[in-house]
């Protein structure tokens, strides 16, 4: 799923920094998918993944100047977005309940005949990733869902490479615990 | 030429304009006078998708019928249409400006807003977003404004009402907090001001806001000046003096600071009670007459 | 039971030369404990991929541009910016003042010079009272300036100014008491704030309005 191309960043960012401002949207066109499925995988909730995406793109803009070249802008994304989400986790005071998830929206723009079994899945991955700890759901999401390989993660995450085997492990092991669990509760 | 010959001769060469242009401006439209059918009938010829163009006029008939002027929703379609606005985002305009009306807010700033952002060449997104997110202000701003009037702010006859709620919802978009605004609130209500007071008060903080002064200075200044018992002219002063510094090259940071400082020796205020400090310079008024 | 463990999260981690690999594969397949274990994991991070991208809400992108924070440059030239310069406002395109020739100018002139209601005369409309006010805009080498607004609907040739003497453009506006945000149009394509409104206005799209006020 890392199938963006780096090649025309650097000059659009270039182009940000010396005040075309209108060149940020394409950026943000371009990655918009990618960091609203990290806020609202981590999240679990439409609003406030809306609020953090957003806040993230908005973050990066107004410090754009702290990107280095050389480095991949997706990453950067990546790691302004997973900050900002933790940072959202630790100001809850409460536990979303698993019941007042907000309706599966990633099934939003399906057909009427897929939207059912979108339905399902959805709503069994979101609630499942609700259940685990925020690392292991950081990197279940940042490797499982964004397909991304352990040196950018620990690039992104600040965390060393073997730390994030650790949790890596350890989360599927949990995660395969919730799912076999709520498979045999659906029964 | 004395000033006095130039101004006297204008107003008689304007004088001899005046039925003329304001005829003239009162029949003139973009849509050349096109018609709610025109425009639908535009709409049919349309390329849009069937679904989509029979949204568009579902949600005009909708508008109109809520009380939104024809003239608007028939520039909104046209500019739309012309623009190469998407279906969706026309349907979506028309909406919003019916449910503003449906719900008795107040519906002219949400038109200008799409009026504009179209002329302007605004992505139709983007536009929709403005529109809806004014909307929501609006819904906001209203109770605000009504329980001030319901605690004992005077209220104005006319447009004074809707004027309020304008005002708190921009101030609101340039996020003032609605502790400021209501604070702002029971300022006026101590100094026995009326709502129009408090629409000035509040958009002369969202004005300030917007140009870049931090937003509780913004509400300090604002507040500071009602406690001195600035009228709307004394902000309208204050507003004038900031774009006047800012055009001079000072920083915004300079700016406010000479403010807190000419408000507490008292150098803005024109003087409460002071006869005749509102009058509009008309010809020949000597001192307050235009400066070529 | 942990080091056999150990051999399927490296599977699941796709690492390891293709040599290892195949190797562990075997390993996995030979022992049906292992085996279980591996399916089951793999499902369930199957299960976890196809939930897949969530797509971001609509007009998302349109939100952030909107919710972005000023651009952050030297003062001399944000007000110069700010005030004076006209951008063609099309989504892709920023354009400055030089290329329709429309002059700055001075400062001290300018705050003489403000668009202030200059009653000129004043008339009835429908019984209401109307004030003409004259609007200047100086641009000697502009072809064509028109002005759009709250007064006409932002219609941008319904109102056209009138080249004057010295490069100065004109025009008057018969209005009614009330605010009414506008810019002039210059060329047909630039919008330009007017540098001698009183006070301005951000429009909702992160451009200036200039604003007039008309009293009762």
């Amino acid at each position: 799923m890392n199938d963006y191309v780096s090649t025309d960043e650097y000059p659009l960012i270039k182009e940000c920094l010396s005040g075309d401002r209108d060149k940020y949207a394409v950026l943000v066109d371009r990655y918009k998918t990618m960091v609203y499925t990290v806020a609202y995988r981590m999240l679990g909730d439409a609003d406030a993944a809306n609020d953090m995406a957003q806040e993230s793109f908005i973050s990066a803009y107004a410090g754009l100047k702290g990107f280095h070249f050389g480095s991949k802008f997706s990453s950067w994304l990546y790691r302004i977005a997973v900050n900002k989400c933790r940072d959202y986790l630790r100001g809850k005071k409460e536990m979303v309940s698993l019941d007042a998830i907000a309706e599966v929206s990633a099934c939003r723009d399906v057909t009427p005949e897929e939207a059912a079994s979108c339905r399902q899945t959805e709503d069994v991955v979101q609630k499942a990733l609700n259940m685990l700890p925020e690392d292991y759901r950081e990197i279940i999401i940042l490797k499982h869902i964004e397909e991304l390989d352990y040196k950018e993660i620990a690039a992104i995450l600040g965390v060393g490479v073997n730390a994030l085997k650790v949790r890596s492990h350890r989360g599927r092991e949990m995660l395969k615990k919730i799912l076999q669990e709520k498979t045999v509760a659906a029964q | 030429m004395t000033k006095r010959m130039t101004t006297t001769l204008s107003s008689l060469a304007a004088a001899a304009v005046v039925t003329f242009a304001v005829a003239a401006w009162a029949a003139a439209g973009e849509t050349g006078g096109k018609t709610l059918d025109e425009a639908r009938l535009a709409v049919e010829k349309s390329s849009l998708t069937k679904d989509t163009k029979r949204e568009i006029l579902t949600k005009a008939d909708r508008a109109v019928k809520a009380g939104v002027p024809s003239e608007d929703a028939v520039i909104i379609i046209d500019r739309g249409l012309k623009h190469g606005a998407d279906g969706k985002s026309i349907a979506g305009f028309l909406e919003t400006a019916a449910t503003v009306k449906e719900r008795d807010l107040p519906m002219r700033p949400v038109l200008n807003r799409i009026e504009q952002g179209l002329s302007k060449g605004v992505p139709a997104e983007r536009i929709l977003s403005a529109a809806r997110g004014l909307a929501e202000k609006l819904a906001t701003a209203r109770p605000i404004v009504n329980d001030l009037v319901r605690s004992g702010v005077q209220p104005v006859p006319g447009g004074g009402h809707d004027d309020a709620i304008e005002t708190v919802a921009r101030a609101l978009e340039k996020s003032i907090p609605g502790n400021a605004i209501m604070r702002t609130g029971e300022k006026v209500k101590e100094q026995k001001g009326s709502i129009s007071l408090f629409a000035k008060a509040v958009d002369t903080m969202a004005t300030f806001a917007a140009s870049g002064m931090a937003t509780d200075r913004a509400s300090r200044l604002v507040q500071a000046a009602l406690d001195k018992g600035y009228s709307e002219r004394d902000l309208e002063k204050m507003e004038k003096t900031l774009f006047d510094d800012l055009k001079k090259g000072r920083s915004m940071d300079e700016v406010a600071e000479g403010m807190e400082n000419r408000m507490n020796r008292n150098d803005l205020h024109e003087g409460r009670g002071r006869i005749g400090g509102d009058q509009m310079r008309g010809p020949g008024a000597g001192m307050g007459g235009p400066r070529r | 039971m942990i080091k056999d463990k150990d051999i399927l999260h490296k599977l699941l981690d796709g690492e390891g030369s293709p040599e290892e690999r195949k190797k562990s594969e075997s390993q996995v397949q030979a022992d049906p404990a292992l085996r279980k274990e591996y399916e089951d994991l793999a499902r369930s991070l199957r299960t976890v991929k196809e939930g897949g991208r969530v797509p971001a809400p609509a007009f998302f992108t349109a939100e952030v541009m909107s919710k972005l924070p000023p651009r952050r440059v030297s003062y001399g030239e944000r007000v110069r910016e700010f005030f004076f310069r006209g951008r063609i406002l099309r989504w892709n395109l920023a354009s400055g003042l030089a290329a329709v020739g429309v002059v700055i100018i001075t400062a001290a002139l300018m705050l003489r010079l403000y668009n202030k209601p200059v009653e000129t005369s004043s008339a009835h409309l429908q019984g209401e009272s109307v004030i003409i006010v004259r609007l200047n805009f100086y641009a000697p080498q502009a072809a064509r300036v028109a002005v759009a607004g709250d007064f006409n609907k932002w219609n941008v040739s319904a109102n056209i100014l009138s080249k004057k003497n010295g490069g100065i453009w004109t025009t008057e506006l018969p209005l009614k008491p009330g605010v009414y945000a506008y810019m002039f149009i210059v060329d047909g394509k630039t919008w330009v704030t007017d540098p001698r409104a009183e006070t301005y206005r951000d429009d909702g799209f992160g451009y200036n309005n200039s604003v007039l006020r008309i009293k009762t």
